[in-house]
């Protein structure tokens, strides 16, 4: 069902639909396409691990499996959470390694049509801007679409520097 | 070589045996290509083989049949019945030579050229005329045995005809001359051959011996004599005497008669119970022959009496193990109309005790078994909550099942440590040799079983170990006598279990460790001030060998002295939980003794608390738990922390440890927060890590438990202090930590020395991932750092300026008795003027050059990825190195500035100089060949990577590795060499890379056919030289080409 359009920019897309799992974070809509998405989990018993990063919120035991938390909020720069709610949870896979990032609270599952797609705005600040693949228009709001590899690739970067 | 042979054995009865099925299938549908296809792969691989483990007589028969079957495939021969059966006798014929060779690990002498016609005589077409010569032969097992095997009863029967036979003999006449012609006839396994010579001129066996009655005579001795033996007693106890001495005679009056149809069937009867073997017939020959000198038989022919008994082993050995099936002993005699050497009654008892299973299949039970013992730790603790009497006993049967499971498995996965030593009495008799000393090896519990894995990681720190000491341990001859010692050496390797560890000791009878001398070079190094070396015992001092960069050799050797020594087999000990101590005494000898875990999956861990988190300890490092007061002034207690200026430490049994806070270290509190606070209870584990023991304080020490260690996410592998995580019994994850991390973020503030153990230790962390290699920094002209492979530094040394000399305006520098040249790392760079000279000495082949640097810098494990090639001379290309970018030096181009003919020489196709580095695929479906080949590639430096079949090496291709050249065997299942060729050169990434083909299927054709494939060499597989000389030359060809 995908087919080639022209649109008015002369920028070419594809027609079709992406599924993705929408999250909440800081108040931003986000996108996890939904294929990436193994568990979502509410709030679990976090091990932390000093010395760790500060974007590594701890570890955790899901079914006999050790999974990295990643803090998202900090991880993108947004501020820590100020309300007492306990953080929910998606866990991703990279490389073969479990990674949970850690969100406000997990949406629905939307399945996008690919002529909402936008390229990421140039403006954007530049840590969203590696790891959003591009943003949907939604009625009402945007939705930024994670790019999980990078987000958690450039941990691996940054750590080796 | 034994590993291999046995490994070869298993793989070559298997692939037997699987022939013997296929050829029977094969005869019941000649056309059926898959079926022929297979054995004639399985043959191939037993002949290709053979070559390679230099087994003449075996090659020889399995080439004739291949040759045979290579005739059927290509279908210029018809599958005929006759063909068939000729085939499986050389089956039969190669199963015989199998047992000869598991028994005496040396091919069994004999003579296969009869078979080995028949076959080619087959291969060349003359079926028919085979079939002649092949008639009688079988008529006469056929219609002789079964008349004699229904009629005969155990002893007289026989005995009777065989008086009989006696009358009708010819009659005597001496020939003396004979005996020796008639023994070797006779080693001939064709009977009829032997039945010709029997009745030849010469006189009889039988009359030489002297007739009936001494054979009675002697029936009745060994019959008596039987008892004797303890063996032989228990095989032969079933029987009464006068049964004994019967069926001897008859069995004697046979063989002597050259009756073997008839000494076979006897011999067929002789043991009537299970677990007669070589070595009982061994011992009953021997029994045999000592009877027969005892009545005055002549030397030669007790000697001949001895040889013509073991024309019936085949058939004793194999009536005695058919008891227990109560098979018919007549039915193998019938199969196996010849009496020849004997079949391996040792195949099928191979199969039983041990099957091949995948090592990845073995770690996957070994996981899922760690698995099962995380979720029962968590079981009991919940069952110890929840008070019901109903759980508990099923609870604790799982318990326990759980528990010998996971020994069972983890036994699975042990090797006898012998394994690691195999090489060393090789090393040490080399040693011997170069050094001129005389050392002996001793070594002690070879048979102490650990797990492989933690054996292939201390096998090289052993090796290095058993040098060390053959090499600065042990004495010159001289040296020795002058101190009242024996000349000759000992070096003593000696393993053993402890409490669920493998300690292994290295003992050495040699000098000790000199302490004045070691003092000299810790002040020199600056390693510790005067003062601290007076308060420190001997053994302390001794104890500097293990920091890095430290060889007290005065003389460096080629054997050790590359200052890399001690503190790389401690950092490699400690990287698997283990431990080295060391114990010298200085003129007596040095004692090392290694402590390492049984396996490395599941350890004891010690659950220790700092501010509200859980850690776990490997209880290895832990020695004791103290409880200290901290700080309250007139505490009671035995403990108690004090301080020098901000070093917490503890008075512990008339000693200092220093103590370190964890939650400082995990950066938990800092040192104001928790000096502020009012400790009442402070835990103290204290803890060894190598030579260094110190204290950890935490909050709180609970329980042990049996943890599985798991690696981190790859994003927390930079983080020291964890060695791993785990999941509890109560489900919660917890950090484990690693002693030796601590000990480094312990030291990085303190004294100088200590920064070194802290590089180690980053060092340590680093060398765990898997694709790093040793790079030796080092500074030369301008600020940059420079890095070369440790692995081709031969030595690094110091040189004293003044005998730096310089001629025909080349720098020279006498060297061990010869002129070595020395080139300058960059030509900017200035010599020293005074002091000494850091020089870096390449050896290749016989040259010898030494590399003047300003300065070295380090040793770092690190992955030398080159981001940027060079367009200089001499400089392969920029990497990052220690975080810096680095030139990395590419050596050859120095040793051609140093030596003009290195190039020239190096072009004549010598096998080392292929470069370091390369990488190489190599396909084989056969594990023998893996194993035996990839060392060879590995000797010549290439990275080396293994797949089993040509669908798996596609699917590495769209995974996207690269490799430099790739070696594939022809005859594989599914996909066969020549097939896998044409994929690889019909596109994709690796249609450029040089492809060999290895394979015994050396004829013209089949190269031909090969080149066609797309093959770019094609190689005979059991030759080596050859292999690697394509290697390099094809790896030059697309060099020159880039």
């Amino acid at each position: 069902m995908t087919d080639l359009i022209v649109r008015n920019d002369l920028s070419v897309v594809t027609t079709g639909s992406q599924d993705f799992v929408t999250v909440l974070l800081d108040g931003q809509l986000l996108g996890i396409p939904v294929l990436a998405v193994h568990d979502v989990l509410n709030a679990q018993v976090l091990t932390k691990i000093p010395l760790a990063p500060s974007w590594v919120s701890g570890v955790l035991n899901l079914r006999g499996k050790i999974v990295t938390a990643i803090d998202l909020r900090n991880r993108l720069g947004l501020p820590p959470r100020r309300d007492d709610k306990k953080s929910m949870s998606v866990v991703v896979e990279y490389n073969g390694e479990p990674y949970s990032l850690q969100i406000d609270k997990v949406g629905e599952v939307l399945s996008l049509d690919d002529q909402l797609f936008e390229r990421n705005p140039i403006t954007l600040d530049a840590r969203w801007r590696d790891v959003s693949k591009g943003i949907y228009r939604l009625d009402g709001q945007l939705l930024a679409v994670l790019d999980v590899d990078k987000l958690l690739a450039f941990q691996n970067g940054e750590a080796a520097a | 070589m034994d590993d291999l042979l046995n490994e070869f054995l298993t793989e070559t009865g298997e692939a037997i045996d699987v022939v013997d099925v296929e050829l029977v299938k094969l005869e019941q549908d000649p056309n059926n290509k898959e079926v022929l296809d297979n054995i004639f792969r399985l043959v191939h691989t037993i002949k290709g083989t053979c070559g390679f483990l230099g087994l003449p007589r075996l090659e020889s028969v399995a080439h004739s049949s291949e040759n045979v079957l290579g005739k059927f495939r290509d279908g210029e021969l018809e599958v005929s019945e006759h063909a068939v059966t000729v085939i499986l006798e050389s089956l039969d014929r190669i199963k015989e030579i199998l047992a000869g060779l598991e028994a005496t690990e040396e091919e069994p002498e004999g003579d296969d050229s009869e078979l080995i016609d028949r076959l080619d005589t087959i291969a060349e077409g003359g079926e028919a005329r085979a079939k002649v010569a092949e008639e009688p032969d079988v008529v006469d097992g056929e219609i002789i045995d079964p008349t004699l095997g229904r009629s005969l009863k155990p002893g007289e029967v026989s005995l009777e005809e065989l008086e009989a036979a006696f009358a009708s003999a010819p009659g005597p006449s001496s020939d003396e001359a004979g005996a020796s012609t008639d023994t070797s006839t006779e080693k001939n396994t064709d009977a009829s051959t032997t039945t010709n010579n029997g009745q030849g001129s010469e006189e009889p066996l039988f009359d030489r011996i002297g007739g009936d009655d001494t054979i009675a005579v002697a029936a009745h001795q060994i019959a008596s004599r039987l008892g004797a033996d303890l063996n032989l007693k228990a095989l032969f106890e079933s029987q009464p005497q006068t049964q004994r001495k019967d069926r001897f005679t008859g069995l004697m009056i046979a063989l002597f008669k050259d009756d073997f149809v008839t000494a076979e069937t006897v011999a067929n009867n002789l043991v009537p119970v299970q677990g007669f073997g070589a070595k009982d017939f061994d011992a009953l020959i021997a029994l045999v022959k000592d009877v027969f000198k005892g009545l005055g038989a002549e030397a030669d022919t007790c000697d001949e009496a001895a040889m013509v008994f073991e024309m019936v082993r085949q058939a004793a050995i194999e009536s005695s193990a058919s008891h227990a099936a109560k098979t018919p002993a007549k039915k193998t005699a019938a199969q196996n109309p010849k009496a020849g050497a004997a079949p391996g009654i040792a195949a099928p008892s191979r199969a039983t005790q041990s099957i091949r299973v995948n090592v990845e299949l073995l770690e996957d039970l070994m996981t899922m078994v760690s698995e099962l013992v995380l979720t029962r730790n968590q079981l009991l603790q919940i069952s110890r909550t929840v008070d019901s009497t109903e759980l508990a006993v099923p609870l604790q049967r799982l318990s326990q099942c759980t528990t010998e499971l996971q020994e069972n498995v983890m036994k699975t996965r042990m090797q006898p440590i012998g394994n690691a030593w195999a090489k060393l009495p090789r090393i040490v008799r080399d040693l011997t040799v170069e050094l001129d000393k005389k050392i002996e090896l001793q070594m002690l519990g070879a048979e102490t079983e650990l797990d492989r894995q933690v054996l292939e990681l201390i096998k090289d720190p052993l090796t290095h170990m058993v040098r060390n000491s053959a090499d600065h341990g042990i004495e010159m001859p001289a040296v020795r006598l002058a101190n009242g010692k024996p000349d000759e050496g000992k070096i003593v390797l000696n393993a053993f279990h402890e409490g669920g560890h493998i300690i292994i000791e290295i003992k050495d009878d040699g000098a000790g460790i000199p302490v004045e001398k070691l003092k000299g070079k810790i002040l020199e190094k600056g390693l510790a001030s005067e003062t601290e070396l007076e308060a420190m015992s001997d053994n302390q001092v001794q104890k500097f060998i293990f920091h890095p960069g430290f060889s007290t050799a005065e003389k460096i050797t080629s054997v050790s002295g590359r200052g890399v020594g001690m503190d790389v087999v401690r950092s490699n000990i400690e990287k698997i939980g283990g431990t080295i101590d060391m114990n010298s005494v200085e003129g007596k000898g040095t004692t090392f003794q290694i402590k390492i875990p049984l396996t490395l999956a599941i350890v004891a861990g010690l659950i220790v608390e700092a501010t509200g988190e859980k850690f776990a300890i490997p209880q290895i490092s832990v020695l004791e738990l103290v409880r200290a007061s901290n700080g309250v002034e007139g505490a009671e207690g035995d403990h108690r922390i004090e301080k020098i200026k901000d070093t917490p430490v503890l008075r512990l049994r008339n000693r200092l440890l220093p103590l370190v806070y964890m939650n400082e270290i995990l950066g938990l509190k800092s040192r104001e927060e928790i000096e502020a606070e009012e400790h009442r209870d402070d835990f103290i584990v204290v803890t060894q890590v190598g030579a260094f023991s110190f204290g950890i304080v935490v909050d709180q020490v609970f329980d042990t438990e049996e943890i599985v260690v798991k690696p981190v996410a790859p994003i927390l592998k930079d983080l020291n202090v964890y060695s791993g995580n785990t999941i509890l019994g109560d489900g919660s994850v917890i950090m484990i930590l690693d002693p030796n991390g601590i000990a480094a973020v312990a030291n990085a503030g303190a004294a100088d020395h200590s920064n070194e153990e802290v590089e180690e230790e980053d060092e340590v962390a680093i060398a765990q991932s898997d694709d790093t290699e040793s790079v030796l920094v080092f500074r030369a002209g301008g600020d940059n750092p420079k890095a070369v492979p440790l692995a081709v530094v031969a030595r690094l040394e110091d040189i004293e300026v003044d005998t730096i000399e310089e001629t025909d305006g080349r720098l020279l520098v006498q060297y061990r008795g010869n002129l070595m040249p020395i080139i300058k790392a960059d030509p900017d760079m200035e010599m020293k003027t005074t002091g000494r000279q850091p020089i870096l000495v390449f050896t290749d082949r016989e040259y010898t050059m030494g590399m003047a640097v300003d300065e070295i810098l380090d040793i770092v494990d690190e992955e030398l990825d080159i981001k940027l090639a060079s367009a200089h001379d001499g400089v392969v290309g920029s990497a990052v190195i220690a975080g810096k970018a680095s030139e990395v030096i590419d050596v050859s181009y120095y040793l051609g500035l140093a030596f003009s003919d290195w190039l020239g020489n190096q072009q004549n196709g010598s096998t080392k100089s292929i470069s370091k580095g390369a990488s190489a695929l190599l396909v084989d479906d056969s594990d023998f060949f893996r194993n035996m080949i990839r060392p060879v590639l590995k000797v010549a430096g290439f990275e080396v990577a293994t797949v089993s079949s040509a669908a798996a090496a596609l699917r590495m291709q769209e995974d996207g590795v690269m490799f430099d050249a790739i070696i594939s065997d022809i005859e594989m299942p599914e996909m066969n060499g020549y097939e896998f060729a044409k994929t690889v050169k019909a596109g994709g990434t690796w249609s450029e890379t040089p492809l060999i083909a290895l394979s015994s299927l050396a004829t013209e054709r089949d190269i031909a056919r090969g080149h066609d494939a797309g093959f770019d060499d094609y190689v005979a597989k059991f030759d080596k030289e050859t292999l690697l000389e394509s290697l390099s030359q094809l790896l030059k060809l697309q060099g020159d080409a880039a």
